[in-house]
């Protein structure tokens, strides 16, 4: 289980990345997590909303309410050409300090 | 025979059987009493809910155990709003100020609704012969014209209560209209007025259909103005036109206020990146 504070840092990138994949709402983001780290990031089911909101607020991501195949109505996020830059400034920083571990752990680092 | 002995097993199941939609509706009445809430964040949270029940209905999970789960996940109510209010602390009051607008406007246009009636028979109709013939019409008993805003009210508070009683009475006639709207606000009677869309649904659409209002409501003015000349022991025309342009001014800030702080996804949407 990742610290609360990482779970925070990192909510940003993880979301802005799987946004970058393509549109998705709410609890498609959290399986999606939930998978992708094999159980290891659990993200609290109301608290991805305000992160969403914050990132919306500051116009990396945008919202729009559309009804599903279900015929029931979600809000969808997508991101925006804000969201995608945000995204690379994320992605270096993130590898840098990837990087960094990598060398001082003796594995193999990943390419910028 | 295997027919018969499975019928009283089945009536005490019906009898014991989990409502799902019914604690849902409970769980969205217990959000809805938390005062900071957005009722697009409220909405929100009740789509997540309902997908989580049905992400663990598909687990083979009754819906008894889908809903308590899914309600775990989601969240206590009061940490919920707590963390929304921290992310967006502007929308809470913003919502306020919106409902506030909706709600002075709707009293404006319902009281407005006498004046306009009054204008139209004023044209057509002398004014005594109007009041006798609608008296002797009305289809509704007094306690419901005292809700509705008809001109025979006014007169009647004018000829019988001094002016600070005759407040309270308008105040008093205001209280379905003032409950319906706050009904509204809260989210509680979406079934029934989902019509009301229809107006919210763009800036430019409502925008559009106050100033036709607003140019229905002039020309009336106009045609009584016109009329207006031959009292000859009343205001002069002049004061006549300034105060009636002033008491449009009212509205007019009102729909301006609510077209700025319309919600996001009411109007249109945005282009994605």
């Amino acid at each position: 289980m990742l610290t609360k504070d990482l779970v925070a840092a990192s909510s940003k990138p993880l979301l802005l990345s799987i946004l970058a994949g393509g549109e998705s709402y709410g609890y498609e983001i959290i399986q999606k997590v939930r998978e992708l780290s094999g159980g290891s990031i659990e993200w609290s089911d109301g608290m991805l909303y305000p992160v969403l909101h914050r990132l919306e607020r500051d116009g990396l991501i945008e919202s729009e309410w559309k009804e599903a195949d279900t015929g029931r109505e979600r809000k969808y996020y997508f991101i925006s050409s804000d969201g995608r830059k945000a995204l690379k400034t994320e992605r270096r920083q993130w590898l840098a300090v990837h990087n960094s571990l990598c060398k001082l752990w003796k594995i193999k680092p990943v390419s910028i | 025979m295997a027919g018969r002995s499975q019928l009283p097993v089945q009536i005490m199941e019906n009898q014991t059987r989990f409502d799902l939609n019914a604690a849902v509706e409970n769980w969205r009445n217990e959000l809805a009493v938390q005062p900071n809430l957005a009722s697009d964040d409220r909405r929100e949270l009740e789509t997540h809910l309902r997908d989580a029940i049905a992400g663990f209905q598909q687990r083979d999970l009754n819906d008894e155990e889908s809903f308590w789960l899914a309600r775990k996940r989601v969240g206590q109510p009061q940490r919920l709003v707590e963390e929304f209010v921290k992310a967006n602390p502007a929308t809470v009051w913003r919502e306020r100020i919106f409902w506030a607008a909706i709600i002075l406007l709707i009293i404006r246009l319902w009281s407005g609704i006498s004046s306009i009636a009054w204008a139209i028979f004023q044209t057509t109709v002398t004014t005594p012969y109007f009041l006798n013939k609608y008296h002797s019409v009305s289809p509704f008993p007094d306690w419901v014209r005292f809700y509705l805003p008809l001109p025979s009210n006014i007169d009647l508070y004018a000829l019988l209560f001094s002016p600070s009683s005759r407040m309270v009475f308008n105040f008093l006639s205001l209280l379905p209209v003032l409950g319906i709207a706050w009904l509204l606000s809260r989210g509680r009677l979406n079934k029934g007025f989902s019509w009301t869309q229809f107006f919210f649904h763009s800036r430019r659409r409502f925008l559009f259909i106050s100033a036709t209002l607003f140019s229905f409501y002039l020309l009336l003015l106009v045609n009584s103005l016109l009329r207006y000349e031959s009292h000859p022991n009343s205001p002069s025309l002049d004061l006549v036109i300034v105060v009636n342009l002033m008491s449009l001014l009212y509205p007019a800030i009102l729909v301006a206020l609510i077209a700025w702080l319309m919600p996001a996804q009411n109007r249109k949407t945005p282009k994605r990146a």
